[in-house]
């Protein structure tokens, strides 16, 4: 057989002469190239694995703190002690003002130079030198940090996850009302896009953190208590709406006009049909992409909310209160702020990398980004 | 005095209507639509002003000399007056105040020491230049670099023994008149139950909370601190987690949710945190709500929010017990709003004894004693978790002499004396 033989022909009746199948085109929806694309990102899948570790090693929380660290997130141990390397060592030191002679605390008729100032400094890492406990240290009230550490991740994913599908199901529902319907209704929704932009998102993250703090929402029939962590994923998916919604629209006011959906509109098809059967598909590439960026966005926002105290309440962990509770101690303990905010950078970076690999399969000329 | 009344003083003294000034100063002050004050009478011939009470009252004298009785213009406003201060005297006059960053103190041109007959000092420095600052450690950072000549803030805990290797001399510890307490307010379950707060006072360990506190702290159960004479120490309820569990359960009310109150500075968040915990421990459902601390006291003050339990502290206004008992624990003092009886704690016989003893002039052996049974008695009841009396640290940076430090027993460090090497 020559080499010529192997040639596409457009003539079925020469491909079945010869006996051979005939040569087929496979038709490839987006989906499959988008996966085509995106399989050749192995920094993409990288990140997707390291955000796949931290949220395991999150869920399972529970488990180390039973059954390695041996204690809850809450639970306070200042006066315990701990063998870290077979040597006793106070979770909390005693610290004081001591009386050097005798050792006790120092009598208000002794003078300054008769007595001496002893830090109270809670034990460092122990990195399972005590058998799992206090791998990352103690706090000033004797609390396990990475058991803190792996249950305020649970706490920032679900805020972050939670509040960005929030936001991505009311910003999509209004970007295709907005954009399909048009004139007033479109006037309306934008005007209130616009509302949202003009205050700076953390200030208005504040304003409202801070009010619902004191006496949660108990308002058109629902009630969400303070303290609820509710309240942080409303109030951070609430004030990021406008972000995601905008470009939505803008992308439903351009399919708007295409011929599918003046053929829908032709065959009869109804407002709600042409909304979730003609466009959402077509921006939903968009809303994945948006998604896996906001979430990475949302976790910030909640991290800095509970760090100005708007945020989770205490005591809580969250990434965001575990570095305000260890700024106290930067200078002794560093290690208290410096886990969660490398946890936050490993989480948000993961997502962003995934997320841009994402966007670069799904449509490599889409400009999607998530900005103030 | 002359600045309050707006005139220079004459050379044999005040203006001669110096006392009705007065008068009609505390009329205006203790006004209200109901009805006013009429027991001030004076007498612009004598100056002699009289005061009638309608029952003696034995810290009245101190009173009169707090803060709060400080004459001021007849014309001023009853609203904050914090960014336009009212014209008062002294030493020192405040020349720009800045909310939430800088206040800025400048001699008083008007103030001439010989007419205080040596009681109130001139002062050393001629202008005092107050930076407000949110974090301890950054103003503990600042006096050391030499930024500032003297921190306010407390050092943080940590880093208590590396600052006096280094700076030994310039730290000064004092123990003002504290307590420092949480509240249970005894007209809301489960506190409402004497066996929840008497366990509740059980399973606090104050040795845990002193080390949450830096260590600069004594353990306490007393209402009054231990530098009264009327202090006798009790100490009815050492740590028992078990009694606290049982009695817990005996109460009915394990399982209820509980809201525990508190601010959001310094060292008392941890306070609240260790409560917490402590709650949840004995079988109680508990979370916690902190506030801005500019609205935390008016807030738990207020009978509206309702507030469960929640940190507190006390410092002396005056040293007499009836500055605690009367102020903070008499049932016949509790107000709908700015209520200081965070427990709203109303004893039938201990408000009676606390009246009582207010009627004493002087504080004798046998009175202090009895305050000491009041104390007790109050502790029975369990309205609060009592805790501890703490110490606190004054820092100055290496170009201040401390031979020149003061610290007044009620108002502490007396920012006039300070003075450079």
């Amino acid at each position: 057989m020559g080499q010529g033989a192997t040639e596409f022909s457009l003539d079925p009746a020469t491909a079945l002469a010869s006996g051979e199948p005939p040569s087929v085109i496979r038709g490839r929806s987006p989906w499959y190239l988008a996966w085509r694309r995106m399989r050749r990102n192995y920094v993409g899948f990288a990140f997707l694995a390291l955000f796949v570790v931290i949220v395991a090693a999150c869920a399972l929380a529970p488990v180390y703190a039973k059954h390695v660290a041996g204690t809850g997130p809450d639970a306070n141990h200042v006066l315990a002690i701990v063998k870290v390397n077979g040597k006793p060592e106070r979770v909390v030191s005693k610290g004081g003002y001591f009386y050097k002679k005798t050792g006790e605390l120092c009598p208000t008729t002794a003078s300054s130079s008769e007595c001496v100032l002893i830090s109270s400094i809670p034990v460092g890492p122990t990195w399972f030198g005590a058998g799992g406990k206090y791998v990352l240290g103690a706090d000033a009230n004797g609390r396990d940090i990475a058991v803190r550490l792996l249950y305020g991740g649970r706490t920032s994913l679900i805020v972050g996850i939670g509040s960005s599908a929030i936001c991505i199901v009311l910003a999509v529902l209004l970007a295709l009302v907005s954009g399909y319907f048009g004139g007033w209704i479109d006037f309306v929704i934008t005007r209130f896009f616009d509302l949202f932009y003009a205050f700076p998102v953390i200030l208005l993250g504040i304003a409202l953190g801070s009010a619902l703090a004191i006496s949660g929402f108990h308002h058109f029939g629902i009630s969400i208590e303070s303290g609820s962590l509710w309240i942080p994923t409303l109030v951070i998916s609430y004030v990021e709406i406008p972000y995601v919604g905008r470009p939505l629209r803008g992308q439903v006011l351009s399919l708007r006009e295409k011929e599918f959906i003046e053929a829908a509109i032709s065959q009869g098809a109804s407002p709600l049909r042409i909304m979730f059967s003609e466009l959402l598909p077509n921006i939903v590439s968009s809303v994945l992409v948006f998604f896996t960026l906001i979430i990475a966005n949302n976790i910030v926002l909640e991290a800095a909310l509970s760090y100005l105290g708007a945020g989770v309440q205490p005591p809580t962990p969250s990434w965001g209160t575990l570095i305000a509770d260890g700024q106290q101690l930067i200078v002794s303990r560093p290690w208290l702020a410096l886990a969660p905010g490398i946890a936050i950078v490993l989480t948000v970076l993961s997502l962003n990398v995934f997320g841009d690999g994402l966007r670069d399969a799904l449509d490599p000329r889409a400009k999607v980004k998530v900005g103030r | 005095m002359s600045a309050l009344l707006g005139r220079i003083p004459s050379a044999v003294g005040y203006q001669p209507t110096l006392s009705t000034e007065m008068g009609s100063l505390q009329e205006r002050i203790t006004s209200t639509k109901k009805g006013s004050i009429t027991g001030i009478t004076t007498n612009d011939a004598t100056g002699l002003i009289t005061i009638h009470l309608v029952a003696p009252q034995g810290d009245f004298e101190n009173i009169l000399a707090t803060e709060f009785a400080a004459l001021v213009p007849s014309n001023s406003p009853a609203k904050d007056q914090s960014t336009t201060p009212l014209p008062s005297t002294g030493p020192y006059m405040i020349k720009s105040y800045a909310p939430n960053k800088q206040a800025i103190l400048v001699r008083n041109p008007d103030f001439v020491a010989a007419d205080f007959g040596g009681n109130v000092p001139s002062g050393n420095p001629d202008k005092m230049t107050i930076d407000i600052i949110g974090d301890d450690t950054v103003a503990l950072q600042r006096t050391i670099n030499g930024q500032d000549d003297y921190d306010f803030h407390q050092i943080p805990p940590d880093r208590l023994s590396s600052t006096q290797a280094k700076y030994g001399n310039q730290i000064k510890v004092y123990t003002p008149a504290n307590t420092y307490y949480f509240f249970m307010n005894t007209r809301v379950k489960p506190f409402d139950n004497l066996k929840v707060r008497q366990a509740v006072n059980f399973a606090v360990n104050r040795q845990a909370l002193v080390r949450i506190y830096g260590g600069l702290a004594t353990p306490t159960e007393n209402i009054l601190p231990p530098t009264y004479p009327q202090y006798q120490k009790h100490t009815l309820y050492p740590y028992n987690l078990a009694k606290a569990k049982a009695l817990i359960a005996a109460s009915g009310d394990k399982g209820t949710t509980v809201t525990v109150w508190n601010h959001s500075r310094g060292l008392d968040p941890k306070a609240g945190d260790y409560l917490t915990s402590v709650l949840n421990s004995i079988g109680l459902k508990a979370k916690e709500k902190i506030i801005n601390p500019a609205v935390y006291w008016t807030t738990v003050g207020n009978q509206a929010t309702k507030a469960q339990i929640g940190f507190a502290d006390w410092f002396q206004d005056y040293p007499h017990p009836l500055d605690w008992f009367d102020v903070l624990l008499n049932g016949e003092r509790i107000t709908s709003t700015h209520n200081n009886n965070y427990a709203n704690f109303d004893d039938k016989a201990i408000n009676a004894k606390i009246d009582a003893l207010k009627k004493q002039p002087t504080l004798t052996a046998a009175v202090n004693s009895q305050w000491a049974a009041v104390d007790k008695a109050v502790m029975e009841q369990a309205p609060w978790v009592p805790f501890l009396n703490r110490q606190f640290t004054d820092f100055f940076n290496s170009d201040i002499d401390l031979s020149c430090y003061v610290n007044h027993v009620l108002y502490q460090f007396d920012f006039a004396t300070i003075c450079h090497k």
